[in-house]
Parts: C-alpha cells; sequence; structure tokens
C-alpha cells in the first residue's frame, strides 16, 4: 500500500509541474479512491468511531477540489457554522498540507514554496498549502476566512492566499486576554463575518438555523468530553492518523450531523471497550504520523496507546446554542491555545487526569513557535504535577526535517520509563 | 534611574513617559544564547532569545512587551516563570486599526496605566505626555534603507560603516513615529481614546491584518537601495521579502541574522559586495601609488584552499597556485604567492597592484585593496567567458549564485546561511562516511541504477540517512547520485530564488565534481558552463580588479 501512495505522491508532484489541473483532477480522484477505501475496507483494526471521522473528513477534502466555487478557505479555528448553515464547504488549509504529506506529495511544493522565498523556518503545513495552491495544484476559493489563533502562520498564510487568489478575505482578530470583554469583542466579529458571507454568496443565514449547527457543536463537544471520562478505565486502540482526522471532526467540521454522529459513536463504543492496560499518553500538539518508527510504537499497539491530542480538547467549552455568536465566540476565546502557554499546559494536567494518561508528550513540530517556546516550562509543569513528560523535536509533515531514528529511540526510552513506573518492566 | 525596556513600536512610549518612565529600546546582540536555551527552546527567534538573555543576565529590569507574535508571547511566558523582573507586562495589540480595536487598545492602554503608576509611584502628567512625542522626518537626501526584521544596533553599525550611503534603520520598533496629540484634548480618558488609534495608525508592521501602508517604506524616490533584514525562526518578515523580490525596483540585498554577532564575517561579505555592486569598485580610488613592472596579483583565501593568480599587461595569466589553506589565512597567502612568483620567475618588486579577496581577505597583509570574492568572482567570469549572465559558485564553507550582467558587474546575488548542506563540507563529510577521497566522489555517482531520495537538509542528519542506507545494502553509486541530487536541489533553488538567466557558469572546488555538475544541469535545463581555471576564478577576478586599480592612477 506505502508503493503506491509513494507512486501516486510522485505522479501528483511530477504532472503539477506540467499541468496542474490534471494533478489537481487526479489528487481528487485519488482522494476518492481512499474515501472508498475507507467506507468499505478501513483495516481490520479501525474501529467504526475512527473510521466516521476518517470518512467525514476525506470528503471534507474532496468536496473543495471538486466544487471550488462553493468553498471557503479557512483556518483550523475558525468556527465554521456560518458556512454549514450557508451551504458552503470549509477548505482547510492546514488540512490539505496534512493530506499532502499524507499523500507523500509534499516536497514539490515545500521547495517551491522556499524557492519564492518563503521561510525555511515557517510552519510546515502552511507552507505545503502555499507551495501547492501557488503550483496551481489548490483551486482558487470563493474567499478567504480565518482568525488570528492559534499562530502567526494564520496571519502570513492567508494574507498571502487572498492575494494570490484575488479574493476577499475576513480575520477575526482573537484577543489574548481569555476574558469576557473578549468574548464580546470576537461575537461582534462574528456577526461581521455572517453578514460579510451573506453578501458574498447572497444567501442569508438564519440565526436559527446557526442556532442548530452550534446546537449540535455543544451536543458534540459534550459527548466527547463524557467520552474522554469514560475513556479512563478504557483500553481503545487507534493510530496517530486518527487523531488528526479528529482534530478536522472537532474543528472545521464542528456542528455537523457527521461530527455529532462521530462523537456519540466515541462514547458508545468506549463504554463497551475492555478495560484499561497499556502504557496511556497524552499527546499535546500535531502527530508526525509520517514517521514509521514512531507509528509502531504507538499505532494499534496494546502496550501503548495515545489516549488524548490537545488538538482535539483546546477548544471544549461550555455554552449556551441559544446565543450562537457567543458560543463560537466562546470557544476560541477560551480556548486553550489562546493567552498564556500555562493555560495550554494546565488544560493538558486536566485531561492528563481525566483520561489517567501516565505521561505527556510535548510534541515540538518545527516552525511552531508557540509550542516550542513552551517545550520547557511544560516539561517543568506537567513533572511538578506528576506526569512525566517527553519533550519531543520534529516535523508534522516535512519529511526532509528527518530524524525518523532519533525520534523513535526518544519515544521508545519514554514508554520504557512509564513502563518502569508502572512495576511492568521495560 | 531606572529604564523601562520596550521592543514594539506599538508600545505607549509617551504614556509611560507621561508616568514618569524612562524608556529605551533593547536591541542588545548578545554573544551566546546560553540561558535562553536552557529555560525555552533553541529554535526560538534569535530576537526573542536576546530578550530572554538580557533579562535573565539581570540587565533589564522593568520590561514592557506587546503580543507582538508568536515567540514574544513565548518569551513572556518564560519571563514571567522565571523573569525576577520588577515591572513587566504584556499588552494585547489588536490585529486591525478598526472601532472596536481601538475601543480594545484604549482598555489595554488604561490597564497599563494603571499597573505602571502603581509601579512608579506617580501620576500622569499631561505636559510629560505632549513633550513625550517625537515624530520622525523621512529624508531628503539619497539613503538606503533597513527592511523587514529587527536590526541589532551592532549589526546596524556595521551596515552603516560598509555603505556608500547613509542608512537608515526601518525595522520593526525603528520606524516607530507619531504626532503629538491636537491641544483641544484633555483628560486620560480621552487622550486614550485619541492615543489607542494614533498607535494603530502608525506605518504598520506586518502582523498587522492590512500591512499595505509598509509601502510607504520602499515607494521614496530618494531610497536608493534596500537591505531586508530577517531573523532565523521569525517568520512575518520572509513572506514581505518574497512579495518586494518582485515589486522593487532599486537594488535589495537579503541578509539573515539569528542575532548574534557570530555570523558576522558572512555578513560582513555580503554588506561589502552589496556596497561595491551599488558603487563599483573602479569608481573608487587606490590606496597608494603604483610601481613594479606590470605585474597584477590577485590572492583569493578561502576556508579551504588559498588560489593565486598573476597577470601581466596584456592580461596573460603567468602564474596561478592552489594551495590548502592550512591553518592561517595569512601565513597560507605568504605560501602561495611565494610559490606563484617563484613560477612565473618575478620577484615581490615586479608587482604593480595586489587584490585579496575571499573570506581571508581582511588577514592578508601583501594587498593594495580587498574586494568581496563575490564582485570577483563576476568579474573573473566575464573574464574567462563574456557570454556568462549566472555564476553558480560552489566552495568548501559556502555555495552562492551571482548574476552579472554584460559588463561582468554584480546584478544581484544570493548565499546559503550559515549551513553546510548544498556545499564542498557536506560533499567531504558524505565522503568521508562513504570513505572515499574526493576525486572518487566526484564521478562514482555517475553509474547510477536506483533513485535514491536523500530527503534531509540537514548535513547531520543526512549522515545517518546516508548510513542508514549503507544498512540497507544500497550501492554506493546510488547513494552518492542520491547526494548529487541533494547539492543540485539546494543550488538550484538558490539559482531561481535569484531568477537565474542562461548562460551559466560554475565555479568553485565543487565545480571539479562532475557527478553534482550534471544533476545541476539537468535541473537547470540549461547548459552549465566549466572552464578550466574555474576553481581560479576569485584570484582572476582579483588580479583584473588589480590591473584596474594600476590603471587608475
Amino acid at each position: 500500500m506505502e508503493d503506491i501512495v509513494t507512486r501516486f505522491g510522485a505522479l501528483v508532484q511530477q504532472v503539477c509541474g506540467k499541468d496542474p489541473l490534471l494533478a489537481r483532477r487526479l489528487l481528487c480522484l485519488g482522494y476518492r479512491a481512499k474515501k472508498l477505501q475507507l467506507t468499505a475496507a478501513p483495516g481490520r483494526h479501525t474501529t467504526r468511531a475512527a473510521q466516521m471521522a476518517a470518512v467525514q473528513t476525506m470528503a471534507s477534502m474532496i468536496a473543495p477540489l471538486a466544487h471550488p466555487e462553493r468553498a471557503a478557505m479557512v483556518s483550523l479555528f475558525l468556527p465554521c457554522e456560518p458556512l454549514q448553515v450557508a451551504g458552503l464547504y470549509p477548505y482547510s488549509c492546514e488540512g490539505f498540507g496534512c493530506f499532502l504529506s499524507g499523500t507523500q506529495a509534499e516536497q514539490t511544493f515545500l521547495r517551491y514554496a522556499e524557492g519564492e522565498g518563503l521561510p525555511e523556518t515557517f510552519c510546515s503545513y502552511h507552507k505545503i498549502f502555499i507551495g501547492a495552491a501557488e503550483k496551481g495544484l489548490m483551486p482558487k476559493p470563493r474567499f478567504v476566512l480565518n482568525t488570528t489563533l492559534a499562530c502567526d502562520a494564520n496571519l502570513l498564510t492567508f494574507r498571502r492566499m487572498a492575494e494570490y487568489f484575488q479574493v476577499p478575505q475576513f480575520v477575526v482578530d482573537v484577543p489574548y486576554q481569555p476574558d469576557e470583554a473578549g468574548v464580546r469583542y470576537v461575537a461582534d466579529q462574528l456577526r461581521a463575518l455572517v453578514r460579510f458571507v451573506e453578501r458574498q454568496t447572497g444567501r442569508p443565514i438564519p440565526e436559527d438555523r446557526l442556532s442548530q449547527a452550534v446546537a449540535r457543536s455543544q451536543r458534540s463537544m459534550d459527548q466527547f468530553d463524557r467520552y474522554m471520562t469514560l475513556r479512563r478505565d478504557r483500553q481503545i486502540l487507534g493510530e496517530l492518523t486518527g487523531e488528526m482526522f479528529s482534530v478536522f471532526a472537532l474543528h472545521t467540521l464542528l456542528g455537523t450531523p457527521e461530527t455529532e454522529a462521530y462523537t456519540a459513536r466515541c462514547l458508545m463504543e468506549a463504554s463497551k471497550a475492555p478495560p484499561a492496560a497499556g502504557v496511556r499518553l497524552l499527546w499535546m500538539h500535531t502527530t508526525p504520523f509520517w514517521v514509521e518508527p514512531l507509528r509502531k510504537v504507538t499505532d494499534f499497539n496494546p502496550g501503548v496507546q495515545v489516549v488524548a491530542c490537545d488538538m482535539c480538547f483546546e477548544g471544549l467549552v461550555q455554552a449556551d446554542p441559544a446565543r450562537p455568536y457567543d458560543a463560537m465566540a466562546r470557544r476560541v476565546v477560551y480556548s486553550a491555545f489562546n493567552g498564556p502557554v500555562s493555560r495550554r499546559i494546565q488544560r493538558g494536567i486536566e485531561v492528563a487526569r481525566q483520561v489517567r494518561a501516565d505521561g505527556a508528550v510535548w510534541f515540538c513540530h518545527w516552525g511552531c513557535k508557540h509550542t516550542l517556546g513552551g517545550a520547557q516550562l511544560a516539561k517543568e509543569q506537567f513533572e511538578a504535577a506528576g506526569l512525566p513528560c517527553l519533550v519531543l523535536d520534529g516535523d508534522g509533515c516535512d519529511r526532509s526535517h528527518g530524524g525518523e531514528g532519533q525520534l523513535a529511540t526518544r519515544m521508545d526510552a519514554f514508554v520504557e520509563l512509564l513502563r518502569a513506573e508502572r512495576g511492568e518492566g521495560v | 534611574m531606572s529604564t523601562t525596556w520596550y521592543i514594539c513600536k506599538y508600545t505607549p512610549v509617551e504614556l509611560l513617559e507621561a508616568l514618569g518612565g524612562t524608556c529605551r529600546v533593547l536591541d542588545h546582540m548578545p554573544e551566546r544564547f546560553d540561558r535562553s536555551d536552557e529555560v525555552s527552546h533553541p529554535n526560538l527567534c534569535g530576537f526573542g532569545k536576546a530578550v530572554l538573555e538580557a533579562c535573565l543576565e539581570g540587565e533589564v529590569r522593568e520590561l514592557v512587551l506587546a503580543n507582538c507574535c508568536d515567540t514574544i508571547r513565548s518569551v513572556y511566558d518564560v519571563l514571567l516563570a522565571h523573569g525576577k523582573l520588577d515591572f513587566l507586562f504584556l499588552m494585547d495589540l489588536p490585529h486591525c486599526g478598526d472601532c472596536c480595536a481601538r475601543e480594545k487598545l484604549r482598555g489595554e492602554l488604561l490597564r497599563l496605566a494603571a499597573a505602571y503608576a502603581a509601579y512608579k509611584g506617580t501620576t500622569f502628567q499631561p505636559a510629560r505626555f505632549r513633550a513625550a512625542f517625537r515624530p520622525l522626518d523621512r529624508p531628503a537626501e539619497p539613503y538606503l534603507s533597513v527592511l523587514g526584521g529587527r536590526v541589532g544596533d551592532a549589526l546596524f553599525s556595521m551596515m552603516e560603516a560598509a555603505m556608500p550611503l547613509p542608512v537608515r534603520n526601518d525595522t520593526c520598533v525603528h520606524n516607530r513615529s507619531l504626532c503629538p496629540p491636537p491641544e483641544e484634548l484633555d483628560g486620560l480618558d480621552g487622550l486614550m481614546e485619541w492615543y489607542g488609534g494614533e498607535l494603530l495608525e502608525q506605518l504598520p508592521c506586518m502582523r498587522m491584518t492590512d500591512a499595505t501602508g509598509r509601502k510607504r517604506l520602499y515607494q521614496d524616490p530618494n531610497l536608493k537601495g534596500v537591505i531586508y533584514h530577517t531573523v532565523k525562526f521569525c517568520d512575518y518578515y520572509g513572506f514581505e521579502y518574497a512579495a518586494l523580490r518582485r515589486e522593487l525596483t532599486v537594488p535589495m540585498l537579503k541578509v539573515e541574522s539569528d542575532y548574534t554577532l557570530q555570523s558576522s564575517g558572512q555578513l560582513r561579505t555580503r554588506l561589502e559586495a552589496f556596497a561595491e555592486s551599488l558603487a563599483p569598485p573602479e569608481q573608487r580610488k587606490g590606496r597608494r601609488t603604483m610601481s613594479g613592472n606590470g605585474y597584477y596579483v590577485g590572492i583569493d583565501s578561502g576556508s579551504t584552499s588559498t588560489d593565486v593568480a598573476i597577470l601581466d599587461r596584456e592580461r596573460r595569466i603567468v602564474a596561478q597556485v592552489i594551495l590548502p589553506t592550512g591553518a592561517g589565512a595569512a601565513a597560507g597567502a605568504e605560501r602561495a604567492l611565494e610559490q606563484a612568483l617563484a613560477q612565473a620567475g618575478l620577484r615581490p618588486e615586479d608587482l604593480s597592484a595586489t587584490v585579496t579577496t575571499g573570506y581571508g581577505r581582511g588577514a592578508i597583509r601583501q594587498g593594495d585593496r580587498s574586494i568581496t570574492e563575490i564582485t570577483c568572482h563576476a568579474k573573473g567570469a566575464h573574464f574567462l567567458d563574456p557570454e556568462v549572465r549566472t555564476i553558480i559558485d560552489i566552495g568548501g564553507q559556502d555555495s552562492k549564485v551571482i548574476r552579472v550582467d554584460e559588463q561582468g558587474n554584480v546584478i544581484n546575488f544570493v548565499m546559503n546561511d550559515k549551513c553546510a548542506a548544498g556545499t564542498g563540507r557536506f560533499l567531504e563529510l558524505m565522503a568521508r562516511t562513504l570513505e572515499l577521497s574526493m576525486d572518487e566522489m566526484s564521478t562514482a555517482g555517475l553509474t547510477w541504477r536506483e533513485e535514491i531520495t536523500i530527503s534531509s537538509m540537514c548535513t547531520v542528519f543526512a549522515e545517518s540517512e546516508v548510513v542508514s542506507l549503507i544498512a540497507q545494502n544500497k550501492s554506493r553509486a546510488d547513494i552518492i547520485h542520491g547526494l548529487n541530487e541533494s547539492v543540485a536541489a539546494k543550488t538550484c533553488a538558490l539559482c531561481r530564488r535569484l531568477g537565474g538567466e542562461p548562460v551559466y557558469m560554475m565555479t568553485g572546488g565543487v565545480s571539479r565534481n562532475r557527478g553534482v555538475a550534471q544533476a545541476i544541469q539537468r535541473r537547470l535545463g540549461a547548459e552549465l558552463r566549466i572552464s578550466g581555471q574555474a576553481q581560479l576564478n576569485g584570484a582572476l577576478g582579483a588580479a583584473l580588479f588589480a590591473m584596474e586599480l594600476g590603471d587608475a592612477l
């Protein structure tokens, strides 16, 4: 299978150099084939919930490629319920960065972006997407919507994309202080965003339908939170890629019936799962799913499981769906990624206790300054809370940053340490 | 009196001064980042680490930050935990300037005013507030501007010293400029409402949503050139640089620093080469009256070899020597010059002018003038082949691409940044891993069968990759081919960044590596000319300048 993916990735890169539209059609075809495979034969160990998240995410990648005229380019943390009501497809920049890497088609686009003068130290998810867009692989969206949360890359990539495609852009400025004034500030901007989308599409976004979508978001988040609590005593095997599918289900696709069904399924499966066993890891930040030796440690392994990933739970908040703008604003303003890094660390410690994690992995994705900057503080604070913490340097999607052997050795050693702490012997 | 340090132009300096503060921009460039690396991460932007160093060393006791970027937010996080500062404040700065953002900023100004007044034990003095405004004027004479990510004080002084025109620091905090408030405004609340808007209406920095106002920085008729500076691991300004490459009509030099002076040698070469391209060396006067018998010497002191060329009045090469540089640049140059003189049967008195170039040029005593290797390579390549428009030079320590005009003048150039990948050093290390000589490396990859991609751009990681490939029993020819392709990819990326055009010439020690040269040629899709004198190119260019130096007098 890996050979097919490698060849397909090489073909997409090669064709894109000569005929970007053909390469796009190829990519779309490949993703449709993958969706079919995920639907019909997801793999022996894949749970139904994981399959649902994978299929839903796959469909969300195909939609903007097939129907760009109905696609709005979005950042990961942008509340997307207004788009769902307007019948638009969220077109995720980070999602495509991730998927192109999964397709092993990232190197040409990374090098192209760097050749255009973009910094080598810039986030590789964003750099892959920019390279692919400017080489003609990615289609022109209807418009661009983004938040300033959670990193500087948002400001740079989306502004560049709006200029490149010559489409309008709307930016939601998320203030640093997580407080009620911030919620009001963002809620006002989200109202303006809805007016912007209505103007651009000529379609109204009725508040009652927006409330219904936001209510689905709240129910989904509530179910996911209960699932994490239930998971504390259960063993559910999964894979690093699955955590990333879950991230998309709980962000750009939050508010859809599919995400609600996915979180309900998580809850149901957790209640029937066998008792907890093996080393349990809390994962902080994105997962480098392309690192094969690392996947051997974490994927479908009864001895080691990633039991939670902070990209999935950073925005779980209680809010009133009857006030949809307030609810959506609350999610970004009180996101664990907003404000001082200690909020993110404390939220990690809370969830580690909720899911009974044995230790935490703080993954320093190349170019993510927020995560890099907080690495030592995270180690100090997790360990002060009695949770061993591994700071792992790597790249979520750029293979040229290498170091696979080093990553796996560190992870193995950390697992041995945690096993010893559990009294299981290495 | 204590100093309150700040780093961002949106900092309300006038408000702090109205509350009794003495404010200064924090721009110190440290030697190392030992303390900051302990408490944060080595891959944080160098400026952020410089702020941490200054605070952890105890040099800074009062600091007002704005949430400018991810790094500064991290700096604040670390200082909260480890800083032990007397006063530390992070102002939440909106990303836009609309009414809501102004209102939001007014609240932040009042929050800061309350905290600072309580710390200082002072009250707001409206007269001091008004007196604190010092708007900047734009220059009325021709000047050069440093744009992009902030430049530290020491690096800026180096730029000023190297350039032939006045240089203006327009980076980051240094283009801060606010006009005083209207007379009719009074009271803290009223003034802060106006002040918030005024701060946000400044010439924007790249973290603001709408950065179009920055065009004012480079659409000035008096602007004659731009030094574009980026700080390693700061991404904001790389994007503006990428756009300016297409838009700017005046010459531009790109330099990147890690906010230490460790890379000053390499930066100095680029700055001097840029200065030379703004005012060609033949227009400058030599330092001494020429004597001798009409022989002209060029000495190129590189990291690996020292090359000497001697020309006679007819521009014929009468001696050429290539020797390993050894431990010292000066001693290596003396040795090479002695051999060249012996080769030509000349005495030192026969020499009319000597020009030195290369990394070691500053350390050599024999020269009448020093000219950077960039300008000398352009001159030398033009001499060897006047059709050449792009030179790809891969030496032991760096690689560079130089574009030249039909007279052999430098139009533009790029160099790799403080990294061995894509240089002769990279190939040397890999040859050692594969237990091959450099000559064997040159041809061993030509018989490859399987396409192997060495994906890592980092020399250290690439070495581990090569070791794993050896363990996988991959053939040596295939591995070397993969390495050649890796060097070619890096070089061609530099070439694309510069907008290289045919005719291409390759110079430097790596030009003798056939595998690399073929890989570059394939990727360029154009002929790559390699002269038999390719390694002597820099020294030849220097000798030609020596001849012009003699002619000028």
